[in-house]
């Protein structure tokens, strides 16, 4: 069974186009139906909010960097739960750094998850390949 | 009533007017001229008077006569407009027999108009025009001309043709001058026909005009008449009126006060002008009459006023005599009418009610004083009226022009006329102000001599020539015993005995003879008593005359019985000094004994001879210049005293004196001389003497001492003594200081009274520091103990002080570098947290944007590798998995490295972390490595040991030193790790030994140093880096680890923690 969140897209928030590069292919690697929607930084990750007011299928999760150009993650993750229509939108923090007061702080911003890109391939597809399943199909969103 | 005065008060005012105008008259013409120019002034008014009748008589002649002119003219008017409307009906008619006949010819014209016209019509022709040119003509002889005139091209007669036509109604014209000849009046009616179907248009047939000749006109409405009377004009040609030219009769007739009356025309009117023919009348015999009479009325007028104005003169001249005498007088004079109306009055009664004679004149006192007053005034003037004659009364009064006061006598007089009936009251009223004050000022000083000389004690009495007693006081009586009544008119003979008698009739016949006053004593012998009395007796003189004589006398009894008594104490007195158990002696200005003592005779060896009277020097000629000095001081007023005065006597021997030199007062205050006492207190001055050499050894002890000492008093604080160190401290002289207030010396006066509250609270103080000045100002610390002690009975506080200025200097010095370090450790730690901030920055951005290339560079090789796998040779793969090799390396390396700068940044808490609980936690977390590696791990002594860490940071540091163990023990079989913990006094030593490859201990220190490597990588993988974490993070937990070993047997680490 394919449950219908599958039409529902993934929000990747990324500047780094290598790392966006490798990503997609991650997901592609599996050949699920998502969608992929890019934001390449925080202002275009916040320009999402009105469009979705306005009607657009909201994503079923967010995958978002921390370090980003315009407006940084956390501020973007502030303004997403600060905003009645991504209050509860899924969230996934998706970045390099494994310092202790970005961890606290996404989560003090009631981040769903909080994952460390790590710099070994095999290990990076495998955490896509786990998000992806975990989100896609495991999750159950809020509709 | 008030009426009444306001009615009198207008008849006076005429009569004032009168009298008003004619002065100012004269004061305008001047002396001699008045009469004569009143007179002339008279006629020219009478004169003037009759011009006016004149004018006015003539005016109604004039008035009769154009009334006259009137009705003639309105007769002519009538017949005037007769004569017109008869031609104007006469057209009429024509008109309505056209009307009916339109296409009328010449015969049938003149035919109806031949039947038409008669003797009222005063007609030239009648002439018909159809379509507005003349074809028909009546009379048709001699108007043949006018046939065929065209009316809408004729210069002169279109205008009203056209008029006459297009107004639909009959138009006069003229009078103008015709073609046919001759001047005529024209009217013209158009007509118009019936239309030939009801209801169509009326259609213009022509006019038809009548030619009247104005001359036959003029003679028909008898305008001409020669018997008329009058001067006629007309003017308004064409019906123009008033606006018209004139055309009959002279044009200067209008507006040459000619009677006008309007002519009625149709479509107009004339204005018809007449006077009478030979002008307006001449002068009346009435206008004659009335200027005769008016001529003689003013010579009579003008005689009747030369006398008058004489009379007046004569009168005003008299009254302006008359009032400059009431003007001048200094008193008030004011006249009443009965019922108290003011009259006049003078200026002087003006200043009183502070009003102008005229605003008087006409009022009453009410209008002028409070109505008591006013009451009284009337009332006087009723006590006058009903006396008949003078009253006189005095009162006091305020001027209302300043408000002085004034007493004043008033004499008030009824006033009569020849008939005898009452007119008012005269008042008069002058000042006695001054008058009455002279009388008081006599009675005053009769008063004061009655209470001087019935106040006096001493008897004072007059007699006559005769001796007999005329004034006598209160003293005199009581003196006597008898009462004054006795006394007066009584001799000397009746009062006293008969010797006393003759002797005071003796004095004074001598005196009364002499004339010369004297003063005596004399006694007095009275039936009770006799005294003494001091008697002053001087002749009686008034007016140049003896008349008597006067005495005073004074008992003095009393006075020569103290002198007695004076005498008497004088002598107990000099009894006194003499046997007083002191040498004592008393001395005159000259310093010549007047009393002395016996002691003083004994003491200055002068037993024996009488030195009463003789000089002090005299007797002792050696006696020094210093005595000489202190007797004139002495004389001078001022006492001198000595409590201890050495005197050197001549056997060498110190003789102590105690002696005081004091002026005596004579009676009259001067200094009447001194008196001297001298004691010899040699004896107690000895004993004294051994007392104060014994004080004398303590007091410099005292005064040596090698600190600061002083003493003040405890009641106020005054400085008695300070010693030789305390002079140095406070910078003061002895002289200076002792006297001193102690609070100047405080820097805070309130913390001398803590000090004082401390003293009478304890008895003493020790070691109190407070903040004190020197004389000049200089502030100082000072450590006080002090004590209270006994000073010339007298508590007094004894204080020994201790300079601690260095020392407190000191103490501020190290306070002041304490506080300068404790800043610049502040600056320090913030520079610290500035650069940790950058650090922090630095390190965040390479743990995020230096594994981004590493992820990539990894990612493509893997793609490489699986994409490409078929194009790459062996070498190109090896190549390739060495490339993803260098990255997990440097992989490692950031994450090892961002671990240790963590643990720099880190804030470290400290708290009670159970080593046992700890400890297994690392090693369950490597328990796959550690089995894989088949490591025998040993735990010892751990349990119930705690220590004061960073749970993480410690759990870091077991984690590296277990990888390390597993690492370095790796070939060793099999692997072992022993840890053991053990415990010292302050500290927690944990102890971990591994069995593995080990080091030289030369190395020992430097293997904690970051990225320091014993080992080659591809043979011991690692960063280098774990062990730098290790101490970093001991060191910042407050501990410390080190390392003992040697090579191949294995490596022991000491981790040392506080408990």
């Amino acid at each position: 069974m394919i449950p219908d969140s599958i039409l529902r897209p993934i929000l990747l928030v990324e500047d780094n186009p290598v790392d966006l590069d490798l990503t997609l292919r991650a997901f592609a690697h599996h050949n699920l139906a998502s969608p992929i929607q890019v934001a390449r930084d925080g202002q275009e990750a916040l320009d999402w909010i009105p469009r979705w007011e306005a009607g657009e299928t909201m994503p079923l999760v967010i995958l978002l960097d921390l370090k980003l150009p315009r407006v940084d993650g956390l501020e973007v993750l502030r303004q997403l739960r600060a905003h009645p229509v991504s209050c509860d939108l899924p969230v996934v923090v998706l970045t390099s750094s494994s310092e202790d007061r970005d961890v606290k702080a996404a989560y003090r911003l009631h981040a769903n998850s909080y994952i460390v890109k790590p710099v070994n391939f095999e290990k990076f597809m495998d955490v896509a390949t786990q998000i992806e399943l975990y989100w896609l199909l495991i999750n159950h969103p809020p509709r | 009533m008030r009426q009444e005065m306001q009615a009198s008060s207008r008849r006076l005012n005429a009569a004032g007017y009168v009298r008003v105008m004619l002065a100012t008259g004269y004061r305008f013409l001047g002396e001699k001229a008045r009469p004569w120019l009143f007179a002339l002034l008279a006629v020219l008014l009478v004169f003037a008077t009759e011009q006016v009748v004149e004018h006015f008589a003539r005016q109604s002649d004039l008035e009769q006569e154009r009334s006259d002119v009137l009705n003639r003219l309105s007769t002519l008017r009538a017949r005037l407009e007769g004569v017109i409307n008869a031609n104007l009906f006469l057209v009429h008619g024509l008109t309505a027999v056209i009307e009916n006949r339109p296409d009328i010819d010449q015969a049938g014209f003149s035919a109806i108009a031949n039947n038409l016209v008669d003797e009222r019509h005063a007609l030239h022709n009648i002439a018909g025009a159809p379509d507005m040119v003349i074809s028909l003509m009546y009379p048709l002889q001699g108007n043949e001309a006018a046939l065929g005139l065209d009316y809408r091209t004729h210069p002169t007669q279109r205008e009203g043709a056209l008029r006459a036509r297009d107004s639909g109604k009959t138009v006069i014209a003229g009078p103008l001058s015709l073609q046919q000849g001759g001047i005529a009046i024209i009217a013209r009616e158009p007509l118009f026909l019936a239309p030939a179907q009801p209801g169509g248009k009326r259609r213009f047939w022509g006019l038809v005009s009548a030619v009247i000749d104005a001359e036959t006109l003029y003679r028909m409405a008898g305008l001409r008449d020669p018997d008329l009377g009058l001067r006629l004009a007309l003017r308004g040609t064409d019906g123009t009126g008033s606006h018209g030219p004139v055309f009959f009769g002279d044009a200067k007739l209008f507006g040459n006060r000619s009677v006008t009356v309007d002519v009625t025309l149709p479509g107009g009117s004339w204005q018809m002008a007449a006077i009478p023919a030979d002008g307006w009348e001449q002068i009346g015999t009435n206008i004659v009459l009335i200027r005769l009479m008016g001529l003689l009325a003013a010579l009579a007028a003008g005689i009747m006023v030369y006398r008058l104005a004489r009379d007046a003169q004569a009168l005003a001249s008299y009254s302006a005599r008359l009032r400059t005498l009431l003007n001048t007088i200094p008193d008030m004079i004011w006249l009443k009418d009965a019922r108290g109306v003011y009259l006049t009055c003078n200026p002087r009664f003006e200043q009183f009610f502070g009003a102008r004679e005229a605003d008087i004149k006409g009022k009453t006192d009410h209008d002028f004083v409070p109505a008591d007053q006013a009451d009284i005034f009337r009332e006087r003037d009723q006590v006058a009226i009903v006396a008949g004659g003078p009253s006189t009364n005095e009162e006091w009064v305020t001027f209302a022009s300043d408000g002085h006061r004034e007493l004043i006598e008033t004499i008030k007089t009824p006033v009569y006329d020849d008939n005898g009936r009452l007119l008012g009251v005269l008042g008069i009223a002058r000042d006695i102000t001054e008058r009455q004050k002279q009388e008081e000022e006599m009675k005053r000083l009769h008063a004061t001599l009655h209470a001087l000389v019935e106040g006096s004690t001493d008897a004072i009495f007059v007699k006559d020539r005769e001796g007999r007693y005329i004034v006598g006081n209160r003293a005199l009586a009581t003196l006597l015993g008898r009462p004054m009544a006795e006394i007066l008119g009584a001799d000397d003979h009746a009062l006293f005995p008969e010797e006393l008698a003759e002797r005071f009739r003796a004095d004074d016949l001598r005196i009364m003879a002499a004339g010369v006053t004297e003063t005596y004593e004399e006694p007095v012998v009275t039936p009770s008593a006799t005294y003494s009395h001091l008697t002053t007796k001087g002749p009686l003189i008034i007016d140049g005359e003896v008349r008597g004589v006067f005495a005073l006398s004074r008992d003095i009894t009393e006075r020569k019985q103290a002198e007695a008594a004076l005498q008497e104490s004088e002598t107990r007195l000099r009894l006194f000094i003499e046997h007083a158990p002191a040498a004592l002696a008393m001395f005159d200005r000259e310093m010549r004994y007047l009393a002395v003592s016996r002691r003083w005779l004994t003491d200055y060896s002068l037993e024996g001879g009488n030195i009463l009277g003789r000089s002090h020097y005299e007797i002792f000629p050696e006696i020094s210049e210093r005595w000489k000095t202190i007797h004139r001081r002495g004389l001078a007023g001022e006492v001198v005293q000595a409590d201890e005065d050495p005197f050197e006597r001549g056997d060498g021997t110190v003789q102590w004196l105690c002696w005081e030199v004091r002026p005596w007062h004579a009676a009259d205050g001067a200094v009447g001389g001194i008196v001297i006492f001298s004691e010899d207190i040699t004896e107690r001055k000895q004993a004294e003497q051994v007392l104060q050499e014994s004080e004398a050894r303590y007091r410099s002890l005292l005064e040596m001492a090698p600190f600061p000492a002083v003493l003040s008093r405890l009641r106020d604080g005054i400085l008695l003594y300070g010693n030789h160190r305390a002079e140095i401290q406070y910078g003061i002289s002895r002289e200076q200081g002792i006297g001193q207030p102690a609070d100047r010396f405080y820097q805070n006066p309130t913390q001398r009274d803590r000090f004082i509250d401390h003293l009478r609270k304890d008895g003493r103080v020790d070691d109190l520091e407070v903040g004190m000045v020197t004389m000049d100002g200089h502030p100082f610390w000072a450590l006080v103990s002090a004590s209270i002690v006994d000073f010339e009975n007298e508590p007094a506080i004894f204080a020994a002080i201790n300079d601690i200025t260095a020392r407190k200097r000191m103490e501020d010095d190290i306070r002041q570098l304490n506080d300068e370090l404790e800043e610049r450790v502040r600056q320090r730690t913030a520079e610290l947290d500035t650069a940790n901030q950058e650090l922090e920055t630095f390190t965040y951005s390479v743990s995020h944007d230096l594994k981004a290339p590493l992820r990539g560079i990894d990612g493509y090789s893997r793609l490489l590798l699986e994409q490409y796998q078929t194009l790459l040779d062996e070498e190109g793969r090896l190549f390739l998995n060495n490339v993803r090799h260098g990255v997990e390396q440097m992989s490692l390396l950031i994450e090892d490295l961002l671990a240790y700068s963590r643990m720099e940044r880190r804030s470290l808490t400290g708290q009670s972390v159970d080593l046992a609980r700890l400890v297994t936690g690392v090693l369950d977390e490597r328990r796959t490595d550690i089995e894989a590696r088949g490591m025998i791990v040993e735990v010892q002594g751990l349990q119930e040991l705690t220590v004061r860490a960073d749970p993480e940071g410690l759990t870091m540091v077991l984690r590296n030193l277990v990888d390390n163990a597993l690492k370095f023990a790796r070939d060793s079989r099999p692997p072992t790790l022993t840890i053991r913990g053990a415990i010292t006094e302050k500290s927690v030593i944990l102890k971990l030994h591994d069995n593995g490859i080990g080091f030289d201990m030369q190395f020992h220190d430097r293997i904690f140093n970051i990225f320091q490597r014993l080992q080659r990588v591809e043979d011991y993988p690692g960063t280098g880096v774990g062990l730098a974490i290790v101490r970093k993070a001991m060191q910042r937990m407050g501990g410390r680890v080190w390392a003992e070993s040697a090579p191949g047997q294995g490596a022991t680490f000491y981790l040392e923690l506080p408990r």
